[in-house]
This record gives C-alpha cells, structure tokens and sequence, in this order.
C-alpha cells in the first residue's frame, strides 16, 4: 500500500517536473531505471523466499546505478555500445526474479486448491 | 499502517523509478517534437536552396543570350566600317586580359585533394587539418601569378581580378560558385617555369604537403581554360583623366 502512495508520488512529481532530460543524457536515466527496477524485481524476488536484506537492496541499488552509468559513458568515450552489457544482464535478472516470484505464487495457488479439493 | 524500515527504502526506490521513467518519457516526447521542428525547418531551408539555385540557372541562361547578342553586334559593326575594326581588336586583348574570352595555350594543372587519411573518424580539430581550406588555394594561386602565369581557373571556374576565394563551411566559395575536392587549379603560361615555381624547396606546395594533402602537378602542351561566367559590374570605379 506504502508502495502505491510512493508510486503515485513519484509520478505526479515527474508530471509536474519543469524541466526535461535533454537528448545527450537520456541514454543515462534509461539505464538507471533499469538498474532501479532491477532492484526492486530483486528485492520482490528476496521478498517472497524470504531472505531480503536491506544493506544488500541499498547497496545494490547504488552501486547497480552508477556502474550502469559508468558503463554508458565509457562506451560513449569508446564509440562502443556498451550499455548494451548492462541493458542484457539486468534484462536477464529482471526476467530470472520475475520467474522466482510467479513459480513461487503459483506454487502457493496450488496447495490451496489441493487443499480446497482434498477437503 | 505499521511502516518499517524495509517498507520506507523500496518505497524511496520505487518513487525515484516511477519519477524517472515519467520524466524520461516527458524528455522522449519532448526531444522527438523539437527533432521534427528542426526537419521541417531544414526541408524549409532545402525548398529555398533549390529555388535560388534554379533562378540562378535561368539567370545564367539570360546571360549567354545576352552574351551572344553582343557577338551578332560586334560582326555587324565591324562590317560597317574599318575604324570599328580597329576597336575590336581593342575589344579583343581588353577581354583577353580581363579573362572575358576562353583562353588555350601550354601550362599545367595541380591537384589538390584532401588528406584522406585522416578525414575519416578524428575530433574537430583533425577534421579541419585534413581539409584543403581557402588559404592553401590563394597561396598556390597567388605563387602561379607570380610565376607568370597569363589565366588561372579553378575546377572551371576564371580567376579574374575581382575573383574571392573564401571559405564556407565544408565547401569553398570560389567566384560565388560552391566548390568541393579535388580542386584542379589550371594555369597557362611557360609550363616548366610555372612547375619549377610550384616545385621550390620550402615552397607553397611543399607547406601543403606538410599537412599530408594528395598533390598532383602535370604539364600539359595544350590546356582550355574558360572565360569568366559571371557578371562584372564596375560602378565605382570610373577611369580617372590623366
């Protein structure tokens, strides 16, 4: 629920923001909201077998962000597209957790309705 | 609502990641509309450039008629009277001088290309030490006249007495007409003295070699180098009584 108000914060703050990302840096911010949602698919993945870690999530998240950018400006610099390593691994992870959480919902949907049918 | 740490630091994330992406697609939307401003102001530019360039057609047209009309008058007028005969060969070496008639005789013509190996990739700053600029081809020029040489022309184009050579942007500007490598600078005059001037130790064109251009200098026995297509208009200058 927490979650949502943030959410609906951070969208309403974008909507009214006055300025906008000119072209040369917005290879940048994409690559940093999918570090973000990389940690948070992480963290929902953690969440549900149970063995989140909080100084792993912030650390992860920081550091995640600024390797990502890093990797951009350096490929940049070399007229190589190097997001695209950052772009594939984090897709990767993203689709990894995403499957972690579905087994493990689906899995739970399935004893209850063992349970509901045994009974 | 009980809120703990956990819940503050995924909600702090998730609120940077969902301010984020709307701003990026606000930038995206953004970017691509001014993009499509600068296209349509381009095609705008290219429209008139292609109207300029085909009034100048016609205009250069309208000058060999009237240029030919001149002609059909001098003939007619030297078939009148033998006082007007001796105005035209007046005529005749005023325009030769003035670089007003095509012209043939021995002389050669030098090459001047680009460097091509650096023109590829590099900053700015190699970008334009790899091109042949206005300069460079003023110098050779200027070093032909001193030579001796009688008429000089540049891809085609008359160096006359109030010819410019200038430089815009990626291309020079060389009687008003737009020029791109190579550059073939022709001149007529006693070849070999033209060549051994171009070929001096230290010259001009051992300083244009320096910058690693691609330069080809031929003698040639018999060379065509056309009139000036423009129009000179003094308006100014009038003779001054002596």
């Amino acid at each position: 629920m927490f979650v949502v108000i943030c959410a609906i914060i951070g969208v309403t703050i974008g909507i009214f923001c006055p300025f906008h990302i000119p072209n040369t840096y917005s290879p940048y911010v994409a690559i940093v909201i999918l570090a973000i949602l990389d940690s948070v698919f992480g963290a929902a993945s953690a969440a549900t077998n149970k063995t989140f870690d909080l100084n792993t999530f912030i650390s992860g998240f920081i550091s995640n962000g600024i390797l990502a950018a890093l990797l951009t400006y350096l490929g940049k610099k070399m007229d190589v597209d190097l997001y695209l390593v950052a772009l594939i691994i984090f897709g990767t992870r993203l689709f990894s957790n995403f499957s972690i959480i579905r087994r493990h919902y689906l899995a739970e949907f399935g004893t209850k309705l063992k349970k509901k049918f045994c009974n | 609502m009980k809120i703990n740490k956990v819940q503050v630091f995924v909600g702090l994330a998730i609120l940077l990641l969902s301010f984020l992406v709307t701003l990026q697609f606000k930038s995206v939307r953004v970017n691509n509309a001014q993009n499509l401003q600068k296209n349509v102001r381009m095609d705008e530019l290219l429209g008139d450039l292609k109207r300029q360039q085909e009034l100048n057609e016609d205009l250069k047209k309208q000058i060999d008629a009237y240029q030919n009309d001149i002609a059909k008058f001098r003939e007619e007028a030297v078939q009148h009277s033998g006082y007007s005969e001796i105005l035209l060969e007046q005529l005749n070496r005023a325009e030769l001088i003035a670089g007003l008639v095509d012209v043939k005789g021995p002389g050669i013509t030098i090459t001047l290309n680009d460097n091509q190996n650096r023109s590829a990739g590099g900053n700015a700053l190699n970008a334009s030490e790899s091109l042949i600029h206005d300069e460079d081809i003023r110098r050779v020029i200027n070093e032909l006249c001193a030579a001796g040489a009688e008429a000089i022309a540049v891809n085609d184009s008359r160096i006359i007495s109030t010819s410019a050579i200038r430089c815009v942007g990626p291309s020079i500007l060389i009687n008003d007409e737009k020029m791109t490598p190579p550059y073939v600078i022709y001149a007529i005059g006693k070849a070999d003295q033209l060549e051994a001037a171009m070929n001096l130790n230290g010259g001009v064109i051992d300083n244009l070699k320096v910058w690693g251009f691609t330069i080809a200098i031929e003698k040639h026995n018999e060379i065509l180098i056309p009139k000036y297509k423009g129009i000179v208009n003094f308006s100014s200058a009038t003779a001054a009584a002596e």
